[in-house]
């Protein structure tokens, strides 16, 4: 029975830009302009766009390291999106992320034990030496050795600084874990590896991800469901197999085709587009219209520069937002 | 066609660190011949860019070339002076590299980047003195921003005159890869070395970025070493396709065939690894790559390789032919010694 | 940025990484670098001479005892640099005045940090009206020069040691909130700071737990080359008689009094200002040097 772990209705994250010793408002930056979803306990979910999509920022909104501008955050049947001191410490107990990057998101000047004790000293979870048991344990879960524990970062390999990222996100026994770019810094072989430990990891513990990446070959293995975001927008949202075997949307499109494959099978299963100018990193305009408008190779022409296409389901739990796939 | 460019054989190259001395490129030998584009392909660490540098003779200062020769069009690099060196870079060998963003110097425009390097092409021995005296003057007697503006719009960046007004930071990722690129071609090189072109931008950037390259190099019938550690990028941009591992050449052989049929256990883990489309299971590699200091004893991949033999611990296998064009370095097939 | 890791290859040290580790590495790298390497030799040998002056200095009483009959001789084998008005040797007083302008230099360097650091770091790590508070404070203390400052308030609290040491550190602090404040709002942009924060972290554990230990390698860097100008404040004020008094040998006050003696009687001034010049070179020379390694490591 499916059961819900964590819904976004309507999330909205606007960054103003003031300007001026009054700091007047001279801009805003729509990172996220109204998204929903929900990931259901057990199945993977997958948050895929390129750089400026928003996506990361849905990640940071989720564990409450911005403050969302407006919209719902359901989390485990709890209202979120605006819970602070204990309330907020508590559910951050729960829910845990992984950084992209595991280099920077390790402090250098600390120790693996100091590290992966640090939501088990921020909770005030057990005594000093239930701690140093517990970091052992987590470090086993990882498959690092207790050799590891007095390292610092920096003789570590990325996959190894990876696993540490991964053993501090366990420490506090989460059910929801968010993963930002899990693989983009790591080699083939490793991401194979760590891919596969937070499989072992998912079976063992009951555990649930929201996978934010861009990687689409990682998606289509680790996950479920996906979403597809551009400039803020959800723009195709079904399960992975939907997505894959049937895009709609013409970004969807276009994502799957610029594919590097390596096999030939793989060829034959992408879709046919033409290639689409570069993205300017322009976000912040003013347009009603669609956001793919700019780069669109199946655009409909004024219709799609003027009004937004709202995400419409067409076809059982396949949502797009797109004039031309109603 | 079949004219051997560039040649290298058994290169080494060692590096000074505080632990000691690191063996890093340890006998690397290959051959790119006229219009072809080889894949130098590896995970982090491998020595694949370093290989390419060495061909550019940019190293880095720690950094000491032990062994080997490395032969453009029958000259050895290795003997190369300073005067020499200025003379090639650019003219005949090219490198496009790695992060365009930090490529590029943020406080001059990309117009007047465009035209010192194409005005000091032509004059490697002139002093910066003079040039920065008489820069307007040959600007002018060559031309040099009507040229410059024409090698932006052959890279498809339009409206060109805006982008030679702009700085750096005012021009996306994917704009500031196509300036270096036109960098790299400006001074017509046979030979261009593509250090991970577009990684550092979004995929749908990138395909737009290797089709152009595709494109450039068969308009101007380039050979090319092009680094890269996705393989997908590697079969889709090159004719053949050598595998680095540690500072070796692990496997080689034309870029559609090599996956299919890998021989090297390091390919066989490689393609076991690879996320596809095809949902099939991936199967990390075990163990981590030697440290370079003190490196394993014979093949540097007995440590992780499941088909490990005695004689793979003592002595290291040679990269010999197995068949049609298909070079693999593992004692596992037939033609090594002992 | 995808793609980075490629490039920003951080040369791995291969071997441990405990801290000890680290220390071996940052020497072996310190020690790439000549010039501070003399520097660090030369500092030691002050400390030494520091704890030992009074067995190394050759006639240890010059700090108080005078000796009329001997004043004012130039250089000679006895007095290898001269006797000073009250025909002490003035070698001697300059060892023993090592007692005075290093340790006093240290104690002016702790106290501006123990006010400057923790400013700093609530005024970077709160940030808004706080932070604005603290700055504006600074900066009206910036804002006159240091050198007048600290001759205001000595002259103001009374010439005397004490008094000009409590003066410099007085107007010291800023220098080391700001200091701090730039470094803890660039580290507060670090993953790992968002990550702790992402966890549950108050302010107080990611300002002391992940900010500060990052924080002091640079800072290191800022209070040794700090050390060598308070040694020369120090000098300052005791050369225009607002520090120490005489007979205290401390460096500068030794070449006040010498002053009214130049040209001919060149000894009394000339030697104390070596022993300042040499001092502070060293500290600067040692604080380039740790730069270096330390900022290497940093990468």
């Amino acid at each position: 029975m499916p059961e819900t772990m964590l819904e976004l209705k309507n999330l909205k994250k606007y960054f103003y830009l003031k300007r001026g010793a009054l700091r007047r408002e001279a801009g805003v930056v729509k990172a996220i302009d109204g998204i929903s979803f929900s990931v259901e306990k057990g199945r993977n979910f997958a948050l895929v766009g390129e750089s400026g999509s928003g996506k990361t920022t849905v990640g940071r909104n989720i564990v409450r390291l911005y403050r969302p501008t407006e919209g719902e955050i359901w989390f485990n049947g709890e209202e979120i999106s605006k819970a602070k001191g204990r309330k907020l410490k508590e559910i951050r107990r729960k829910m845990q992320m992984v950084f992209q990057d595991p280099a920077s998101s390790l402090n250098p000047r600390r120790n693996v034990r100091s590290i992966v004790s640090t939501p088990l000293d921020i909770h005030g979870i057990g005594t000093r030496g239930d701690r140093l048991k517990r970091v052992k344990e987590l470090l086993n879960d990882v498959e690092l050795s207790e050799d590891y524990m007095y390292r610092r970062p920096t003789v570590l390999s990325g996959g190894e600084k990876q696993r540490v990222a991964m053993a501090r996100a366990l420490a506090s026994n989460p059910i929801l874990i968010i993963l930002d770019e899990p693989t983009s810094s790591l080699d083939v072989s490793v991401q194979a590896k760590i891919l596969t430990l937070l499989e072992e990891l998912q079976k063992k513990l009951d555990l649930t991800y929201l996978l934010i990446t861009h990687e689409l070959s990682v998606v289509r293995n680790f996950t479920q469901d996906t979403a597809v975001m551009y400039l803020g927008k959800i723009l195709e949202r079904s399960t992975t197999n939907e997505i894959f075997n049937n895009p709609l949307h013409p970004y969807t499109k276009t994502l799957l085709s610029s594919l590097p494959v390596v096999f030939d099978e793989e060829l034959a299963l992408l879709p046919k587009t033409t290639p689409l100018p570069d993205a300017s990193t322009r976000q912040l305009f003013s347009a009603a219209g669609c956001r793919f408008y700019t780069r669109c190779p199946e655009c409909l022409g004024e219709k799609c520069a003027a009004e937004e296409p709202p995400l419409t389901e067409v076809a059982k739990g396949h949502f797009v937002a797109c004039h031309k796939c109603l | 066609m079949s004219e051997t460019i560039l040649q290298v054989k058994d290169l080494q190259i060692t590096f000074q660190v505080f632990e000691g001395l690191a063996k890093v490129i340890d006998g690397v030998s290959f051959e790119l011949k006229k219009e072809e584009v080889i894949a130098l392909v590896g995970e982090t660490g491998c020595g694949k860019s370093l290989t390419a540098k060495s061909i550019l003779g940019v190293l880095p200062p720690e950094a000491k070339i032990s062994g080997g020769v490395i032969n453009y069009r029958n000259q050895n690099l290795l003997k190369l002076d300073e005067k020499g060196w200025r003379r090639l870079r650019g003219k005949e060998i090219a490198m496009v590299p790695q992060n365009p963003m930090i490529s590029l110097d943020p406080l001059l425009t990309v117009g007047d980047q465009l035209i010192d390097l194409m005005n000091l092409q032509d004059q490697p021995d002139i002093s910066l003195f003079s040039y920065y005296a008489r820069r307007s003057e040959i600007t002018k007697e060559r031309d040099t921003w009507a040229k410059a503006t024409r090698m932006l719009e052959d890279v498809a960046l339009k409206p060109a005159d805006r982008v030679m007004n702009s700085y750096p930071f005012q021009i996306s990722g994917g704009m500031a890869q196509r300036v270096c690129i036109a960098m790299a071609l400006s001074g017509n090189p046979s030979l261009l070395i593509a250090d991970e072109p577009g990684t550092s931008l979004d995929v749908t950037s990138q395909k737009v970025i290797l089709d152009l390259l595709n494109e450039k190099i068969r308009e101007r019938g380039l050979s090319v070493i092009f680094i890269t550690h996705n393989l997908g990028v590697a079969r889709q941009i090159a004719n053949r396709i050598l595998i680095m591992y540690a500072g070796c050449i692990a496997e080689a052989w034309e870029a559609d065939k090599i996956f299919r049929e890998p021989l090297h256990p390091y390919s066989i883990g490689l393609k076991k690894a690879i996320p596809t489309l095809l949902l099939t299971k991936m199967i990390g590699i075990p163990g981590r790559v030697p440290s370079y200091i003190d490196p394993p004893v014979g093949c540097r991949f007995n440590t992780r390789c499941p088909y490990a033999m005695e004689i793979c611990r003592k002595v290291k296998p040679e990269l010999v032919m197995v068949g049609d064009g298909h070079e693999v370095a593992c004692y596992l097939y037939k033609g090594q010694r002992g | 940025m995808r793609g980075e890791h490629l490039e920003k290859k951080t040369r791995r040290r291969i071997t441990g990484g405990s801290l000890a580790e680290e220390l071996r590495h940052s020497l072996y790298l310190f020690g790439k670098n000549k010039l501070a390497v003399i520097g660090l030799v030369l500092l030691i040998a002050m400390v030494v001479v520091t704890i030992f002056a009074y067995q190394v200095a050759p006639y240890p009483s010059a700090a108080t005892q005078t000796n009329f009959t001997d004043r004012l001789r130039s250089p000679s084998s006895e007095h290898l640099m001269g006797t000073d008005e009250a025909g002490r040797d003035v070698l001697s007083r300059i060892i023993i005045g090592a007692r005075v302008s290093l340790p006093f230099a240290f104690v002016i360097v702790l106290t501006s940090m123990a006010f400057g650091m923790p400013l700093g770091l609530i005024a970077g790590m709160f940030g808004g009206k706080l932070d604005n508070l603290i700055m504006r404070l600074a900066d009206i203390w910036i804002a006159i020069p240091q050198i007048i400052f600290a001759l205001a308030i000595a002259a103001f609290l009374g010439p005397s040691l004490i008094n000009s040491v409590i003066a410099i550190a007085f107007c010291a602090w800023p220098w080391h909130a700001r200091f701090i404040r730039s470094e803890v709002l660039h580290i507060r942009e670090e993953t790992y700071v968002e990550a702790a924060q992402s966890i549950g972290a108050s302010r107080l554990y990611v300002a002391v737990r992940e900010v500060l230990p990052n924080a002091f390698i640079p800072y290191i860097v800022k209070i040794t080359t700090d050390l060598g100008y308070a040694i020369l404040l120090l000098a300052t004020l005791g050369f225009l008689g607002l520090g120490a008094q005489p007979p205290t040998p401390e460096w500068g006050t030794i070449a006040g009094a010498g002053r009214t003696f130049l040209p001919e009687i060149w000894w009394i001034s000339l030697f104390p200002g070596v022993a300042i010049f040499l001092t502070v070179l060293a500290f600067n020379v040692v604080g380039d040097g740790l730069r270096n390694t330390l900022g290497v490591e940093e990468m």
